[in-house]
């Protein structure tokens, strides 16, 4: 029996006999940062590979539950994690760094993205989200060389006083049932007794983390510092692997935990989505520094999932997950053309450096146009899809002041975009760029098919991935 | 007679294509016989009144079918012919005087010219009217190929046409039709017929070149004479009385409209007379006489409800045989425009000078014979006054001529050839014209001793003091007068706009607000979005409070 | 059954986009190679339009030879494409014009794989704009030829106009916003997206009704340079030296006549209607304050760019009119304009050139030096000024002529508005030929090429059949 569910554990275990292999390299002192991305790719294809065959198995029912559900955001997480893992071991090479912290942190990362997306009960749901926090806060504090990681330090005082909350949360739901804190007892109770304020505010509790997590106003206060701060790598991490995973636990919240206070919490998230969008496309256009305009710009469109979610309705659900998975692939986009963006030897992130861009790199240019574009939403893009789905349920259900801020704030943002191209179009040459990787280049040219084929024939990949979402529901 | 006219574009062709020069000079005369037996023909087919239908459906349209129709009846005869008898003789004296280096494009020119014409003669529908006025405007441009004396040559008549434009998609566009046999019908229910009327008349006055529209034509004489007189004659102004017969029920439609085309016609016959005699250029002068020539044509034409006729077409040709003789004059005195400067013909090139006196004095007499005739047959003898005011004003010029202080120059020392051809089909024509007209009677013969007293009369001479005044040679009042009343304002206005409008508004005013804003924005966006502590606590509790507020929301009674 | 010619038409071009952009990298081989690569793709669509334009009822109204694709399920999306002959003829007039101008294109041109490259993508997402049959495929095409746009524009803009092209995009994003939530809104009081015939039969009410039309039109407003906000593309427009991008930045109000075209006569519901007079009075002031500006403004390219803009807004005042009848003419009519506009642009371009290359620094005489591109210049701005031997001209007399029989002031201010920016064209080619400011000395090799003079004169021979017989190309 024991030995059953054991195999059920195979996605995790992958992982972490992944992290004992890297930590073997490491004492077997490989320098070479591609071997262990390679190690560590291979560990999460294998993962991948269980998470498909244990689909609907786990080896702790109590606690973690996998469905389709699970499974569709495990493989986004796997997909847009490969290619980071990837382009990271050409970051560190070009540092002359194994990146061996990097890798073992990720990985740690994914078991407990695959745990936390798992959880069904509460006590498994702190435990992930305790873990990650620690491993955001280590992944943080791999830094430049010379650079203090104040961003860590700060990002642990702040994390320290969302867990004292979300603690506080859980004591409380754990006391009132008496250590029964499955998402579903906790429902039950809920929708028995949703006129009490003290549950209500252990639910916000629990909410508040992920809002915190995912940079929503007003909890956005390290949402800027994680992308803008950290090498390149890690800001790859922070801006698209991380989001998946709590956006994936937190929709799963909303409809297994939450929904009973929907009525209460529809009109909050709307003020904190309208919050978000407003913060997210000033953010963006009083930046310098690309990490940190793509930062707010998540903001933006984070928030737009935000009020997709706030309808409690399960075709909204669905545009949410929906308008989520194209705007990681527009950013992923983004990425790829970062690590081609070197000078010297030196990775550049600042708008200033992409002077006379056009000029000398007009493929990657293009790639930045394309990802750009997508943001904004220009068809025929993969980014017009979501907007596609936002601006048709918004009208659905009438909330037309929201779509007007949105869409106004749309214009605010793309302002930033513009920006962006103009200096890459317009401006003379600063900087003489290093040769391009050919990896990169791949990767670039894979996205940028991928984002315009997704546009021209959605229909079967979104068809395969609303069975997968809708199971969550059932 | 189709046939007749495809000859003749085709025959052009021939004199386009380029070919070495020495070639020129024999392309140059078989196209004059070619287009002589061609006229041999046309005419036979006029006098025989041979009636042959030619129409063409080329397109359809809702509100009717555009065809090409050339089916000339008498009327269009008395139109044609004279025409096609002028473009010949403009060819002969092409070929003759050699004053074109390639002559038989300068040919070539003259019979589309007469092909286009004719096509406009004989229209019935706008369309093809239109094309064929275009058409001669372009040829007009072609054959000056001067860019100073075609400049405003291509504006003019391209304003005139953009009016007539407009005043036949105005009619057309309420008739519903493009036939011109139902035009008539304009004038009961038609609308803004006083705006037709008008704007037809302007088209028509610049087409003409009449009073205060005649500034292009002067500068045509930046051009070749022969050129000049060539568009001042067979071109534009011509194409403008064309349309004045063929539409010239858009006259009658307004009341305002006949009166004016009066008014005009009358000041145009007088300022070009007084002109014809102030003005020292002998290019200028005959643009001015070409105006007194077709003011007085136009009030003839106005008491005879604008319907041509024969006499109509006599005097046009005795008018350009006028221009001819003044082209010659110009020719014989070695290419002297400056009347003032002209020699008296005693000693050099006497006897070509005297000869062309006696085509003048022939001329005016079969010219003051035909003025007669034509008052005596409407009883207006206004008519016939006019004509002998014109005459003497022909005289006095000549007067200036002959008796100019000057009788030789020292770079003249060639004397021009006489050209015997040409001085005997000149001298024949006008005697046989003469013979036809019955124009030897004493009363005739008392005019030529009239006409010679004029040329050598004193009084007349003194008249050349009028040359030295500089401010009346070079001032034209027409172009200042445009150029101060439109084109300045308008200019002035469209500076304004430039800087006013696209610059200030545009560009300061809504970018500047919108630029405003948003640093407005940002600067707001940057207190908010501290990094300190404090502001994280504050943005929890705010959070927190956010999510209390909606609880208690729910639950208030 | 799908017969995907219409498909065809939007990805022969894509495709050819992609060769070009794969073009090998050999600084020998590969300017030629995408040249001719985007000439074949040209002449292969062209060939398809012509094709199609065989297989067209041509006395049928409506859309025809319809083609349905399914393109998402949630929610439910099928694109719908549907041609007429007035499609036909504006999508053959832009190939042709591209064609016109590969074909007379100096080969020189820096990074021609990106011009290439963006330009066959905007050929083939602007057909997709005029094949379209539905709301939402209409939107899609309409906002995506912006992309292709901007990438040229950027590329080829001047450095000081930057700032000017990003107010210009937001400007046009405005619009496409707005046309975004209008044409969801149509689908989704239908529950599915809605051909574009349909349109006007929707039930709105009151403020909504407005607000979805006025929405609409202002989307084509953005494209359109309509005072005041005609500033950017002027300024734009006049700063693009780079001829093709030049064209294409001059077909842009194309964009948006189109969709006025598609969605006005029959379509607009009664109660927007009898607001055209205010359209139409906005129409008249932009054409004559930039038939104006025009006349003292200096620089050829803004006088050629004013001409378009008047002639673009001639058509639309002619859409607005209480008639549905002339379609068709406006269709012929615009045929031979965008040829000639092409024509024109590409002859300006050429002698902007030859002033560089000559050290020539004021335009004055510089076509004496270049009597084949004098001529070739004379005649097609006498064309373009209403030579009566084109089409234009004889489809102009009927729009016009409709015009005055709805309003007299409407047609005068017109016809004073393409007189003022025909004038200001014939003052610059005089401008160009005046020999006062051109040296004594002869200049060989600033003219034409053989190759260029034919493609001309050929241009001309396509105006002169056009004049006779419209679709004299349909066998």
């Amino acid at each position: 029996m024991i030995l059953e569910y054991l195999r059920y554990a195979l996605p995790e275990a992958s992982l972490i006999i992944g992290i004992l292999h890297l930590f073997l390299l490491y004492i077997l002192s490989y320098e070479s940062a591609k071997v262990y991305a390679r190690v560590t790719r291979f560990w999460l294809i294998v993962s991948l590979f269980w998470n498909v065959v244990w689909q609907d198995k786990s080896f702790s029912p109590l606690y973690f539950t996998n469905d389709a559900y699970t499974l569709l955001f495990d493989l986004c997480i796997g997909f847009f994690a490969y290619i980071m893992i990837g382009l990271s071991a050409t970051w560190f090479g070009t540092e002359n760094r194994t990146g061996c912290k990097y890798y073992v942190l990720i990985l740690s990362a994914l078991i407990g993205i695959n745990l936390l997306l798992s959880s069904v009960n509460l006590v498994a749901l702190l435990f992930c989200y305790i873990l990650l926090t620690y491993i955001h806060y280590r992944l943080l504090s791999i830094s430049y060389e010379k650079l203090p990681s104040e961003a860590a330090s700060r990002y642990m005082g702040v994390s320290a006083i969302i867990l004292i909350i979300f603690a506080a949360g859980f004591g409380y739901l754990n006391f009132y049932t008496d250590g029964n804190v499955e998402f579903s007892t906790i429902k039950e109770i809920i929708m028995q007794q949703n006129q009490s304020v003290w549950l209500y505010g252990a639910i916000i509790a629990v909410i508040i983390p992920f809002l915190y997590s995912l940079g929503i106003a007003p909890f956005h206060i390290m949402s800027e510092d994680k992308t803008g701060k950290g090498i390149l790598p890690v800001s790859h991490y922070f801006a698209i692997i991380s989001p998946l995973a709590f956006w994936g636990c937190f929709i799963k919240l909303n409809i297994e935990l939450i929904s009973p206070y929907s009525a209460y919490l529809s009109d909050v998230y709307l003020g904190f989505a309208i919050l978000s969008v407003i913060f997210g496309a000033m953010g963006a256009n009083a930046r310098i520094n690309l990490h940190r305009i793509l930062s707010y710009s998540s903001m933006y469109h984070f928030g737009i999932i935000l009020i997709l979610l706030s309808f409690f309705k399960q075709e909204t659900n669905f545009a949410a997950f929906v308008y989520l998975f194209v705007y990681m692939l527009s950013l992923n986009g983004s990425y790829l053309v970062f690590y081609s963006l070197k000078s010297h030897g030196e990775y550049l992130s600042s708008v200033t450096s992409l002077s006379g861009l056009a000029e000398t790199r007009a493929y990657t240019t293009g790639a930045l146009l394309v990802s750009l574009f997508s943001f904004i939403g220009l068809p025929p893009l993969v980014g017009f899809l979501g907007q596609l789905n936002v601006v048709s349920e918004l009208l659905k259900n009438e909330y037309y002041i929201s779509l007007g801020v949105i869409l106004f704030f749309l214009l605010v943002l793309s302002k930033s975009y513009l920006d962006i191209i103009k200096t890459a179009y317009f401006e003379h040459k600063v900087k003489i760029y290093d040769s391009e990787n050919k990896s990169v280049m791949v990767y670039t040219l894979f996205s940028v098919i991928f984002i315009v084929l997704v546009a021209f024939n959605p229909q079967d990949l979104f068809a395969v991935m609303k069975d997968m979402f809708y199971v969550v529901n059932l | 007679m189709i046939q007749i006219i495809a000859s003749i574009i085709v025959l052009s062709f021939i004199g386009l294509v380029k070919q070495r020069m020495r070639y020129d000079r024999l392309i140059s005369w078989l196209m004059f016989f070619a287009a002589t037996i061609l006229f041999m023909e046309f005419a036979t087919n006029a006098v025989n009144l041979n009636k042959e239908t030619f129409s063409f459906l080329w397109s359809t349209s809702k509100i009717g079918d555009i065809t090409i129709d050339f089916s000339p009846g008498l009327g269009e005869h008395r139109l044609l012919l004279p025409l096609f008898f002028l473009s010949l003789v403009t060819i002969l004296h092409n070929n003759i005087f050699r004053y074109e280096e390639k002559k038989s494009a300068f040919n070539a020119f003259i019979l589309l010219n007469f092909a286009s014409l004719s096509l406009l003669t004989c229209s019935e529908n706008y369309v093809q009217m239109t094309t064929a006025v275009f058409v001669t405007d372009i040829l007009g441009y072609l054959i000056l190929k001067d860019v100073d004396s075609s400049h405003r040559y291509v504006i003019y008549n391209f304003f005139a046409d953009t009016c007539l434009f407009m005043v036949l998609a105005l009619v057309c566009g309420k008739l519903q039709s493009l036939s011109l046999s139902d035009l008539p019908r304009y004038e009961q229910i038609g609308r803004h017929k006083d705006f037709v009327g008008l704007m037809f008349l302007i088209a028509v006055f610049i087409k003409m070149g009449l009073f205060m529209f005649q500034s292009y034509l002067l500068d045509l004489s930046a051009a070749r004479l022969q050129r000049m007189s060539a568009v001042n004659l067979l071109f534009a102004p011509l194409t403008g009385i064309l349309v004045l017969l063929k539409l010239h029920s858009l006259v009658e439609v307004s009341d305002l409209a006949l009166p004016l085309l009066k008014i005009i016609s009358l000041l145009t016959m007088i300022f070009g007379l007084l002109n014809f005699i102030m003005i020292d250029n002998l290019k200028k002068k005959l643009v001015y006489l070409n105006m007194s020539f077709l003011g007085l044509l136009l009030l003839m034409l106005e008491n005879h409800d604008l319907r041509w006729n024969w006499q109509y077409s006599f005097y046009y040709s005795v008018g350009y045989f006028i221009n001819l003789l003044f082209l010659k004059m110009y020719l014989y005195q070695n290419h002297e425009a400056k009347v003032s400067e002209m020699l008296n013909g005693r000693d050099t090139n006497s006897f070509i000078l005297r000869t062309t006196l006696v085509q003048f004095v022939l001329i005016a007499n079969i010219f003051i014979s035909l003025i007669y005739r034509i008052s005596v047959k409407h009883e207006q003898y206004w008519i016939l006054a006019s004509g002998i005011i014109l005459i003497c004003a022909i005289a006095t010029v000549l007067n200036h001529i002959y008796q100019s202080p000057y009788s030789r120059k020292l770079e003249d020392l060639t004397p021009n050839p006489l050209r015997p051809v040409s001085l005997l089909v000149m001298i024949s024509l006008l005697i046989y014209t003469s013979v036809k007209m019955h124009a030897y009677t004493l009363y005739n013969i008392g005019f030529i001793l009239f006409f010679l007293m004029l040329c050598w009369c004193p009084l007349l001479t003194t008249l050349r003091k009028v040359y030295e005044i500089e401010w009346l040679q070079k001032e034209d009042l027409s172009k200042s007068f445009f150029f101060y009343t439109l084109v300045t304002p308008f200019m002035y206005l469209s500076r304004t706009l430039w800087l006013m409008v696209d610059f200030v508004f545009s560009e300061k005013i809504i970018t500047s607000g919108l630029t405003g804003l948003h640093k407005l924005g940002i600067s707001i966006f940057f207190k908010i979005n501290r990094k300190s502590y404090t502001a994280c606590f504050t943005f929890i509790i705010i959070g927190i409070i956010c999510f209390l507020l909606s609880f208690y929301r729910r639950n208030l009674p | 059954m799908n017969s995907y010619q219409l498909l065809g038409l939007v990805l022969i071009p894509l495709i050819g986009s992609i060769f070009a952009l794969t073009a090998h990298n050999d600084k020998n081989y590969t300017t030629s190679n995408v040249y001719n690569v985007s000439i074949l793709t040209l002449i292969a669509n062209i060939g398809l339009i012509l094709y199609i334009f065989t297989q067209c009822n041509l006395k049928e109204d409506g859309l025809q030879l319809l083609e349905h694709f399914k393109w998402i399920d949630y929610p439910y999306v099928e694109i719908s494409l549907g041609v007429d002959i007035f499609s036909l003829l504006i999508i053959l007039s832009v190939n042709l014009s591209f064609l016109i101008g590969e074909l007379c294109l100096n080969r020189k041109t820096e990074r021609s794989k990106t011009l290439i490259t963006s330009e066959l993508l905007f050929i083939g997402l602007i057909n997709g704009y005029f094949v379209a049959a539905d709301v939402l495929s209409f939107y899609i095409f309409f906002v995506a030829s912006g992309t292709p746009l901007m990438i040229l524009i950027s590329t080829y803009g001047s450095q000081r106009k930057k700032t000017v092209l990003i107010r210009f995009s937001l400007y046009n994003l405005i619009g496409a916003l707005l046309l975004l939530v209008a044409i969801l809104m149509m689908c989704d009081s239908q529950s599915r997206n809605i051909l574009l015939s349909e349109a006007g039969k929707l039930n709105f009410k009151g403020g909504t009704e407005y607000f979805v039309w006025l929405s609409i039109f202002f989307a084509f407003i953005s494209r359109l340079p309509i005072w005041p906000f005609h500033y950017w593309i002027s300024s734009i427009n006049s700063s693009l030296k780079n001829p093709l991008v030049f064209l294409v930045g001059n077909l842009i109000p194309l964009i948006g006549l189109y969709g006025f075209i598609r969605f006005w006569p029959n379509t607009v519901p009664e109660t927007i209607a009898v607001h055209a007079p205010i359209f139409e009075i906005i129409c008249i002031i932009t054409m004559l304050f930039i038939a104006l500006v025009s006349l003292s403004h200096k620089d050829i390219r803004y006088k050629l760019f004013a001409y378009t803009t008047v002639y673009y807004l001639l058509y639309l005042t002619s859409v607005f009119l209480p008639t549905d009848v002339l379609k068709l003419n406006i269709g012929y009519s615009l045929f031979s304009y965008i040829v000639i506009i092409t024509v024109l642009s590409f002859l300006i371009s050429h002698i902007e050139y030859q002033k560089k290359e000559l050290g020539i620094y004021g335009t004055g005489g510089i076509l004496c030096y270049m009597p084949r591109t004098s001529k070739i210049l004379s005649l097609f701005i006498l064309a373009g000024v209403g030579l009566p031997v084109t089409s234009l001209f004889w489809n102009n007399f009927i729009i016009i002529s409709e015009i005055f029989n709805y309003n007299l002031i409407l047609g005068i201010m017109v016809m004073l508005s393409v007189f003022i920016v025909a004038l200001s064209l014939l003052e610059e080619l005089y401008k160009l030929k005046d020999k006062s400011n051109a040296s004594s000395a002869c200049v060989l090799g600033a003219d034409i090429s053989n190759l260029h003079l034919m493609v001309y004169l050929s241009c001309l021979l396509i105006l002169f059949l056009s004049f006779f017989k419209p679709l004299w190309f349909v066998f």
